[in-house]
This record gives structure tokens, sequence and C-alpha cells, in this order.
């Protein structure tokens, strides 16, 4: 089934009064509301409170959701709004201190040690990036959103989502050859 | 002939290069090595990124989830019901005191329960229960009134 249909159904299943499709909708969506979040800002426990946040709103909202319109769009607008507020009224030093929290899923057995160690890195150079550009890289393909949904999400235009994109792109690559660089001058 | 710039290789690894973009990246893919070197770096990377899964929240996100909703709902419905509350007891005030003034001021009545309101009212001045309830609804009207304000004027920066 259509994966935004599953949605509409679900919140239909919500307006009609059964409870239990609240928990469905939260674990369908839980781990991308955490993830967009916990990118932006650095800080597990922040991020899950403005993941919760989000799905409060949401749900709150939902009376005035268009069912016409996808439903993951209007939601990720709610988490990315909620996760960029939290930035705001973050302190300047949380997040940065957090390193241990890497929970970088790659399935185990699979995937080699190297590829590990290179999304490790990717992640740790993410870290160093701005909330604009790991948002920008954290939908593009986390969830393969197109620009044209980006753009409904974050609301700019999908010309500057490309160029934006591409810079962010850009300027991980070179965080992460700087942060590469560094660790092999340690070695010596 | 131009070489491909990084927003160019963007568009070649998103697979939205126009085919004059793909022939061009593919002559300096075969006649320079450092250019070849710098794609694959920005390939690789741009592989890496798409396998990258999505993080978990703790295990009791749902169900705080869950608990901060219904909080919320139930706080919300208590909320509604606080504010309609005093304007219902006033409304039914009023209309009490409408009805026992109308009836009470009724000289001429044949049913039984009249009588009976009939008796009553020779132990009871009308005038007087008048003066006793109209007042007192004021009162309380005004004691409401004076709240809701309070806490509307508290609300204001």
């Amino acid at each position: 089934m259509n994966e935004n249909l599953k949605d509409i159904q679900l919140i239909e299943r919500i307006l009609a009064g059964e409870t239990s499709a609240y928990r469905a909708l939260v674990q369908r969506h839980k781990d991308f509301a955490f993830t967009v979040a916990y990118r932006i800002l650095n800080h597990r426990e922040e991020a899950e409170e403005a993941a919760q946040d989000a799905f409060l709103q949401a749900f709150g909202a939902l009376k005035e959701f268009n069912q016409t319109a996808k439903f993951t769009t209007w939601f990720y607008r709610i988490v990315f709004n909620a996760a960029l507020g939290a930035k705001r009224r973050q302190k300047p030093t949380e997040g940065i201190t957090e390193i241990n929290a890497l929970a970088y899923a790659v399935t185990d057995t699979q995937q080699s040690l190297h590829k590990k160690e290179r999304i490790k890195n990717i992640q740790q150079a993410m870290k160093q990036l701005s909330a604009d550009d790991v948002t920008m890289i954290t939908l593009f393909y986390l969830r393969e959103q197109s620009l044209e949904e980006i753009a409904e999400i974050t609301g700019i235009s999908a010309e500057t989502i490309k160029v934006k994109l591409h810079r962010a792109r850009k300027r991980l690559a070179d965080t992460l050859r700087k942060q590469l660089g560094e660790e092999v001058n340690n070695l010596y | 002939m131009q070489q491909p710039n990084d927003d160019e290789l963007f568009e070649i690894l998103d697979g939205s290069a126009t085919e004059e973009l793909r022939q061009r990246h593919q002559y300096w893919l075969e006649t320079d090595t450092a250019y070849c070197e710098y794609f694959i770096e920005l390939s690789q990377l741009h592989n890496d990124l798409e396998t990258i899964h999505l993080e978990s929240p703790s295990m009791a996100f749902e169900n705080n989830v869950i608990r901060q909703w219904a909080s919320e709902k139930s706080r919300s419905t208590r909320t509604m019901l606080a504010k309609w509350v005093p304007f219902v007891f006033i409304s039914m005030m009023l209309i009490l005191t409408l009805v026992g003034v109308s009836i009470l001021g009724e000289t001429q009545s044949t049913s039984l329960w009249t009588e009976q309101l009939q008796s009553w009212d020779q132990t009871l001045n009308p005038t007087l229960v008048q003066q006793v309830l109209l007042p007192f609804n004021a009162v309380l009207f005004l004691l409401i009134a004076e709240r809701i304000l309070r806490k509307r004027l508290n609300r204001q920066p």
C-alpha cells in the first residue's frame, strides 16, 4: 500500500476517535523525527524532546491537516520547526560535548569495518556543519525527499534548496577531508 | 573542454545531468587523474550518505509521547469546562430567578402546585425574595466576571 495512504488511514482512525492509531503513527515516524532533530541539535535528550513536541503539535493540528496533501511533508515541516526552535533556545556549548552517542545504524553483519569507520567519520563531520546544511543532507538522503518536498518543508524555493544541498555536500566533503587529514597527522 | 564544477558533479551523482555534461565528465575521467580521484571521493561520500540509516530514540519515546498527549488532552478538556462553567452557572441562576419571580408574581391560579406555592407565598414575602436573590446573583456574577478579567489581564505581557 502507498505509504501516504497508510498515514491518511491512520489519521482517519484518529479523527474517528481510535486512540490506538496515535501509537501507530508515532511508530511509523518516530525514527525520522528523532533523526532530523538529533542532526540539528546534536543532543539526544533535547532531540527527543523536540521530536515529542513535534508529535504533540501534529496531533493537536490533525483536524486542520489537508488529507489530499502528503502527510510526511506536513509533519516533517513541524519537526523541522520544532528542532530549529529548540536549537535557538540551546546554549552554545551544548551538543558539541556529546561525542559518545553515535548511533550509526549500519547493519553489523554485512558492512565492513572500513565502511563503519567512514560512516562514523561522516557523522562526526556532520556535527561540525550548520543546522541548515545538516537539514538539507538529512532530508535529501534519509527519506529520499524530492527537492520540491524539501522546499515545502523548509519554506525555501526548490532552486535555492538545490544550491544549498550542493554547498552542504561540498562543505561536508571538505570537513571530512580536513578531519581525516588531522587524524593522519596525529598518527605521526 | 571545460571541466565539470562541483555543482555539476553533484548533478551527475544525483542522476540529473544532461547528456552533454555526462560526455564532458567521461572525457575528464579518462584524461585527468586528479579529477578522477576527486570524483571517486565525492561519489563515495554520496554512496555512504545513502546508506546511513535513521537513528532511533529511546525505548520510552513512544510511551512518553502517548502519555504527554493524553495529559494534554485532559488538560484542554478541563480548561474548556472551566471556561464554560461560570456562564452555565450564571444562566441557570438567572433562569431560576426569572421562573421563581414569575410564579410568585402570579395572583390567579387554580392548580394544586400554584396553591402550594401560594401557601408558601403567604409565609414568604416575594419582594423580600426578589431583594435577596437578585443582589445575590449580581454579586456572584460580578465575582466571576472579575476573576475572568483578572486572568486575562495577568496573561497580557
